[in-house]
């Protein structure tokens, strides 16, 4: 019998702490596991017996990448829990901060993360001898999303302005217009990065997964609409526990979310745009088409090119809310406790970001769930490793180990909100 | 005349990490007019634009070390840059990191001085630590002197 190890201690340009395992026994791939070792956060049990309207601000700490994302399932479980719904102006703020949040978040994963795997550096400083222009590009696209969370939510990493019912301070028009001027060079950059990343080399690799996102009646979702997937599913938020599950594994200190009936799913961008790219408006479809993606996309190594395409799309929709922004009377509505209980569902830049809240009579919280994107792609993950691992076994380990990575790398998976620097290590018998 | 700025960086609310933003705070009032002093949470590629404008740069940072207040003044446009120096985790780029993005990206100001002394405490909500309270006049008239010099001064002055 011949056995391969093939193994990354410690994986870099991915948010947190976490390591890849690869067993080979006689040419089969036998074993593909993600190791989380990122310490347990415990965000659910401390927010039990605080405020619903703390809510927000709690978990906006989860992660620093994507903090929007975390307040915004907060607040629309919150919402729903006491029995309100923000609409109009102030639901229109939330999507363009949300637009803000992806702007930042795509540009860093797909200049800073992700295209180093692409062109064979080891990471984006490398890369910016060459490709100075491109790196240039996704730090002033990272820049302008970062300030519209400045903006709108008074400051770009871990925002404090969002609150349940809306917002505690409201920007100004005056605000706003410097932010449009920023957001319309960035969607020039946008657009250079997505013509780049369209001529990378993509390994011929597909898969039939189970895509789930929301889908909104009328619009690409961020804050809004139902769950959805390729295979049919169609529910409300406040089904997800009836559909889905969270399950431990002994190899990490995340949990694996699976679809009860059929199992592992994927969500983010590639989900999100195959399922919406009716929802895009027709000058992005053909910025797609131009790029080579169809209406589906099922290589999840050309994720890169769906996230620059809703990069284009978010500086898009973030102008258009700026244009048509008209300053409410009110930052919030009113709002009383009640008992209850409250879901929120929203599309993370990594994918559906999912909260349940218990609410006692006084408004404190009685429990908490949350269900990140990245313990929902796990399992999906997993998969992609072993396929595209059994399809490369000819590679000799380093270029396997690369593959693996970049593999890993398609799903910008965000183990906690750290980035590190890497150290690798083969270790072979 | 060539433009100065110094950039504090640091969490004043983490201990000795404060360190930074504690140096501009002697620094303001008793250095020229016309020289720029910006505080600054962490590094970054945001550095970048911060400096754009500025031919001569000092960033001030705490360092990890067995000597608490020892300063260490370090030439960023030297060969090697000091990696050693880079924080373990950060949301994105640390000091050495953002050194080596400017270097590759041909964003390096002419002359960038790092003067990064060693902490002991970064706890949160804490002051300095008695050993680097005690150093930060001697940090300041390190930093005074360094922007009074029109030319990088030779490495160990």
């Amino acid at each position: 019998m011949t056995a391969r190890r093939i193994a990354v201690d410690y994986m870099s340009r991915v948010e947190g702490e976490t390591a890849l395992d690869l067993e080979i026994k006689d040419g089969t791939v036998t074993s593909a596991q993600l190791r989380i070792f990122e310490a347990p956060r415990l965000f659910e049990a401390l927010l039990r017996g605080r405020s619903y309207a703390e809510a927000p601000d709690i978990t906006a700490r989860i992660c620093g990448i994507c903090p929007v994302a975390y307040q915004m399932s907060a607040v629309h479980a919150m919402e729903d829990a006491l029995g309100t719904r923000v609409e109009g102006q102030l639901s229109a703020l939330r999507r363009l901060l949300y637009c803000g949040e992806w702007i930042e978040s795509h540009a860093l994963h797909v200049v800073m993360l992700h295209a180093p795997d692409f062109l064979g550096f080891d990471d984006a400083i490398a890369m910016a001898g060459q490709h100075g222009t491109m790196v240039e590009a996704g730090l002033a696209l990272k820049k302008a999303g970062n300030h519209v969370l400045r903006v709108l939510g008074g400051r770009e990493i871990h925002p404090v302005n969002v609150r349940v019912g809306g917002f505690y301070r409201l920007p100004t028009p005056d605000e706003l217009a410097p932010l449009a001027d920023e957001l319309r060079e960035a969607r020039t950059h946008a657009k250079t990065l997505l013509r780049w990343v369209a001529g990378f080399a993509f390994p011929a690799y597909e898969r039939d997964y189970e895509f789930v996102a929301l889908r909104h009646a009328r619009d690409y979702p961020f804050n809004e609409g139902r769950i959805t997937s390729s295979r049919g599913l169609n529910i409300p938020a406040h089904a997800f526990s009836d559909e889905f599950e969270e399950r431990h594994v002994a190899h990490s200190t995340a949990l694996h979310a699976v679809l009860k009936r059929r199992g592992s799913y994927l969500v983010g961008p590639l989900a999100r745009y195959n399922l919406n790219f009716d929802r895009l408006p027709g000058e992005i479809q053909d910025l797609a088409r131009a790029a080579g993606l169809g209406p589906v996309c099922r290589n999840p190594f050309q994720s890169i090119i769906v996230r620059a395409v809703e990069l284009v799309y978010a500086c898009d929709e973030a102008l258009r809310l700026i244009a048509a922004y008209d300053m409410p009377p009110h930052p919030a509505l009113p709002l009383t406790p009640r008992a209850g209980i409250g879901h929120g569902c929203t599309e993370a830049p990594r994918g559906l970001l999912y909260h349940r809240y218990a609410l006692s009579a006084d408004g404190s919280i009685a429990n908490a769930t949350i269900v990140p994107p990245t313990s929902q792609n796990q399992l999906s993950i997993e998969e992609d490793l072993r396929d595209v691992a059994q399809g490369a076994l000819a590679l000799e380990d380093e270029r396997l180990r690369a593959l693996c990575e970049q593999t890993i790398r398609n799903y910008d998976p965000c183990i906690s909100c750290s980035c590190h620097f890497l150290k690798l290590s083969v270790r072979g018998r | 005349m060539r433009r100065s700025c110094v950039i504090g960086l640091g969490n004043p609310d983490r201990g000795d990490d404060g360190l930074g933003h504690a140096a501009l705070r002697l620094l303001a009032g008793t250095v020229a007019a016309d020289i720029t002093l910006l505080q600054r949470n962490a590094a970054g590629p945001g550095l970048l634009d911060d400096w754009r404008d500025f031919d001569k740069v000092i960033l001030v940072d705490a360092a990890a070390g067995p000597n608490p207040g020892q300063i260490h003044r370090l030439e960023a446009t030297s060969p090697g840059l000091p990696m050693p120096l880079a924080p373990g985790s950060t949301h994105g780029l640390g000091l050495a990191e953002t050194l080596a993005l400017a270097k590759a990206l041909g964003r390096l100001p002419p002359q960038l001085v790092i003067y990064a002394m060693e902490g002991a405490d970064y706890s949160f909500g804490a002051a300095l630590s008695p050993a680097v309270a005690a150093a930060m006049p001697r940090l300041a008239v390190r930093l005074r002197a360094q922007l009074r010099v029109q030319s990088p001064v030779p490495a160990g002055t």
